[in-house]
């Protein structure tokens, strides 16, 4: 088996790993595997691993990706690659494949396809839920009470189904009183230099 | 006053907490395709908007530009987890922009334009991504920051899209490991997503039983979730690690009593000490404050030891470069005075 970094030499090392339930098996050879750390501490018996090891799963996803197209070995097929190239950098698939990091912010764009799939492998999904660019973050309080509001109107829907309108009255009131509490928290939690006037930042 | 000399809530188990940020601007490539020009010019551009600031709490900062510091004075910033070791690296222009008290930093061309970071003493994670973020969101604002509607902030390592989000705590966790319980639960930790690293972090292995735990996600979750789910781990941990501090000195308290008093006299009379050793001795003297078995030294104190005794701080404390028997003659002098009167 070749390594799945440099994708020449023969893989010595093969590395399992476990994220948030996935099992992996990440290939590298010895070479490829001194330059990134892998190989680990061993502690106690376990075995922790650096993160650059991280950077060997991407590479990894990377490359399981690439053998359902035509990039397998980061050759281009004419006609078909052309549209994997990001334009304002210049980076191409392939030296995403072989680096595991892009070339600017609109790689983002160029590759949306493969990102997805590596996003798949090694985040919680492919969508951002953070905070939007230029937003004050809200705090874990009012995050806390507005799950608290979700939760409540979906037992609204369960009791009104029931026929238990009782419990539903109740579940509303439990919402507004909830509600009032949130608009308190956001007004004591305006400072008083805030800008907020400035807008910036494209997005 | 450094925010390491500081005594942080859950202190007798967790030493720090830090929040990192990534930001990248548009229409530069990312450090690891970019040119010395452009990294200049982007440099530039990026600490203007940070002297603009009007938030004054964290003090006066300072920047520094990488290729003009010796060797030693970068590394000694490493050593106190200011910069990291990728910003040491010549090939581009590089800054780093420091608070004062050094809990909060800035790096400019590391692996992204901008890795934000700030620090807190014990659990204190949500301070110090109020710190982190309140620079970030002005940087957001006054800059064309890379920000995608459907993947968030774009960093040049997919592991960081999203909220460009790392939150880790430096845990102390010797009577696990005296037990033999910390591999199994350096394995669980891992296996739920988080990644585990020794004191110095990147590549680095555990020393003096300190771990440092991460989230490796960022993109699916919001930062406040991400927090909450790490502080959780982290709770869970500092539990497991009190009660077998208490297993351990109800079964065997001589044991334990010998095993801390001989740390003390060999920090305070040793005259050759090198940096690991220190932070095992530290480790186990830290436990026996945290068991009631001795009440001097002060946490104070050994944030302060562990803070100053890399091979860099040391031999820049002295002002001159030293030979590795050198800085341990110098290590062991620095450590017997922060253990006067113990």
């Amino acid at each position: 088996m070749k390594c799945s970094r440099c994708g020449v030499n023969e893989a010595s090392i093969f590395i399992k790993q476990n994220i948030n339930g996935k099992e992996s098996e990440v290939s590298l050879c010895e070479s490829c595997a001194k330059s990134i750390g892998a190989g680990g501490i061993s502690f106690g018996g376990a075995n922790i691993l650096p993160v650059s090891i991280w950077q060997g799963s991407i590479l990894s996803a990377l490359d399981q990706i690439s053998k359902g197209t035509n990039f397998n070995t980061g050759v281009f097929v004419p006609g078909k690659a052309v549209s994997l190239v990001c334009k304002d950098c210049g980076m191409t698939l392939a030296e995403f494949r072989e680096k595991g990091k892009l070339g600017c912010s609109k790689c983002y764009d160029a590759f949306g396809q493969q990102l997805d799939q590596v996003f798949r492998r090694i985040q919680s999904g492919e969508t951002h839920r953070g905070r939007r660019i230029a937003e004050e973050p809200e705090s874990i309080e009012i995050r806390s009470a507005q799950e608290e509001i979700q939760s409540l109107k979906r037992k609204i829907i369960k009791a009104v189904e029931n026929e238990d309108y009782e419990s539903a009255a109740k579940y509303k009131v439990e919402i507004e009183r909830i509600s009032i509490r949130i608009n308190e928290m956001r007004e004591s939690e305006v400072l008083p230099n805030d800008d907020k006037t400035s807008e910036g930042g494209s997005v | 006053m450094k925010w390491y000399i500081d005594k942080g809530p859950e202190s007798d188990v967790i030493l720090s907490s830090r929040i990192r940020l990534a930001r990248n601007l548009q229409g530069y490539p990312f450090p690891n395709r970019m040119t010395r020009e452009a990294s200049a010019k982007l440099g530039k551009e990026v600490l203007n908007s940070l002297k603009q600031r009007t938030d004054h709490s964290k003090g006066k900062f300072r920047t520094l530009e990488m290729s003009e510091l010796g060797s030693e004075d970068k590394l000694a910033l490493v050593e106190r987890h200011l910069i990291s070791e990728e910003l040491t690296d010549p090939g581009l222009v590089r800054y780093a922009y420091i608070s004062d008290d050094e809990s909060v930093s800035v790096m400019i061309n590391e692996e992204d334009h901008i890795r934000i970071q700030a620090m807190e003493a014990g659990l204190k994670l949500e301070e110090a991504y109020k710190a982190a973020s309140d620079i970030a969101i002005h940087l957001e604002k006054t800059l064309q920051v890379g920000y995608s509607e459907k993947y968030g902030f774009t960093t040049a390592c997919p592991s960081n899209t999203g909220t460009g989000m790392r939150a880790s705590v430096i845990m102390h966790l010797p009577a696990l490991t005296m037990t033999e319980k910390a591999g199994t639960v350096v394995e669980k930790i891992r296996k739920m997503g988080y990644s585990v690293r020794g004191y110095y972090g990147e590549h680095s292995s555990v020393q003096g039983s300190m771990f440092q735990i991460s989230n490796q996600i960022t993109l699916g979750l919001g930062e406040e979730e991400l927090i909450v789910d790490l502080k959780k781990l982290i709770s869970h941990i500092a539990e497991q690690e009190r009660t077998a501090r208490k297993q351990l000195s109800s079964k065997s308290p001589d044991l334990i009593e010998d095993r801390i008093f001989r740390a003390i006299g060999v920090l305070k009379y040793a005259r050759k000490l090198s940096s690991e050793e220190t932070l095992q001795l530290i480790s186990e003297v830290r436990l026996g404050k945290a068991l009631g078995i001795i009440d001097k030294p002060d946490e104070v104190n050994f944030n302060r030891i562990m803070s100053s005794i890399g091979p860099a701080n040391i031999q820049k404390s002295e002002g001159r470069i030293m030979e590795p028997p050198e800085r341990d003659k110098a290590r062991a002098l620095l450590v017997q005075r922060e253990m006067e009167g113990v």
